[in-house]
C-alpha cells in the first residue's frame, strides 16, 4: 500500500513536471511580446523543475526508509545544490532582461507620447 | 513496462529541443536569452531524471557542472550590452 502511494505520488509529480514544462514552452512559442513570454517561460519551467526535484526527494526518502544505501542522502544534497543553481540563475537572468526591457521601452517613447503623458 | 522516469526524460528533451528551436527566429537578443534559459532549465530536469534512471550520481555531478557553466555563460552574455539593438 505504501509503495503504491509513493509510486502514485511520484507519477503525479512527474506528470505535473512535464505539464508545466509544456506550458512554459507553449508560452515561449505562442505569446506575442517578450514580457509575457519571459514571465510564462521562466516561471513555468522553474515550477516544472521544482516538482521534479520533489519527486526525486520522495523517491530518495522512500529508498532511505526502506533501508537503501548511503547514496540517497547524497542524492538529496546534490539536487538541492542543483535547485539553488537553477533558481539563482533564473532570478538573475530575469532581472537583467527585465531591466533592459524597461530601459529600452522608456527610450522608445515618442515625443508625442511624452507630451500626452505630461 | 514503461519506465516513468524515462518517459519524463524523453518529454523534457523534446520540449528542450523546441525551446532551442525558438532561439532561431529571435527576433531580439532578449528573446534568444529567454529561450536559451528555458532550454537549459528543461535540460537540467532531463539530466536529473536520466541520472535517476541510470542510478548514477556521477552523471548528476557532471550535469550540475555543465548546467552551471551554461547559466554562467548566458548571464555573462546577457550582462554585456553588445552592439546589437534589443
Amino acid at each position: 500500500m505504501t509503495d503504491l502511494l509513493i509510486d502514485a505520488t511520484m507519477f503525479t509529480l512527474l506528470a505535473l513536471s512535464v505539464g508545466f514544462a509544456g506550458i512554459g514552452v507553449i508560452g515561449l512559442l505562442v505569446f506575442p511580446d517578450i514580457r509575457s513570454r519571459m514571465y510564462t517561460a521562466t516561471r513555468a519551467t522553474v515550477i516544472s523543475i521544482c516538482t521534479m526535484i520533489v519527486a526525486v526527494i520522495v523517491y530518495a526518502l522512500s529508498m532511505i526508509f526502506s533501508g537503501g544505501g548511503d547514496q540517497y542522502p547524497s542524492l538529496i544534497f546534490h539536487i538541492l545544490v542543483l535547485l539553488c543553481i537553477v533558481i539563482a540563475a533564473n532570478v538573475l537572468l530575469y532581472r537583467i532582461i527585465q531591466e533592459r526591457i524597461k530601459r529600452t521601452s522608456f527610450c522608445r517613447v515618442s515625443p508625442q507620447q511624452k507630451e500626452e503623458r505630461e | 513496462m514503461i519506465n516513468t522516469w524515462l518517459v519524463t526524460v524523453f518529454c523534457l528533451i523534446v520540449l528542450s529541443v523546441c525551446a532551442v528551436l525558438r532561439v532561431i527566429p529571435g527576433p531580439s537578443r532578449d528573446d534568444r536569452f529567454v529561450a536559451v534559459n528555458t532550454a537549459i532549465t528543461l535540460a537540467a530536469g532531463a539530466a536529473l531524471g536520466l541520472s535517476i534512471y541510470w542510478g548514477n550520481l556521477v552523471m548528476l555531478d557532471i550535469s550540475i557542472v555543465l548546467i552551471a557553466l551554461c547559466y554562467g555563460g548566458t548571464i555573462a552574455m546577457a550582462r554585456s550590452e553588445g552592439g546589437e539593438k534589443t
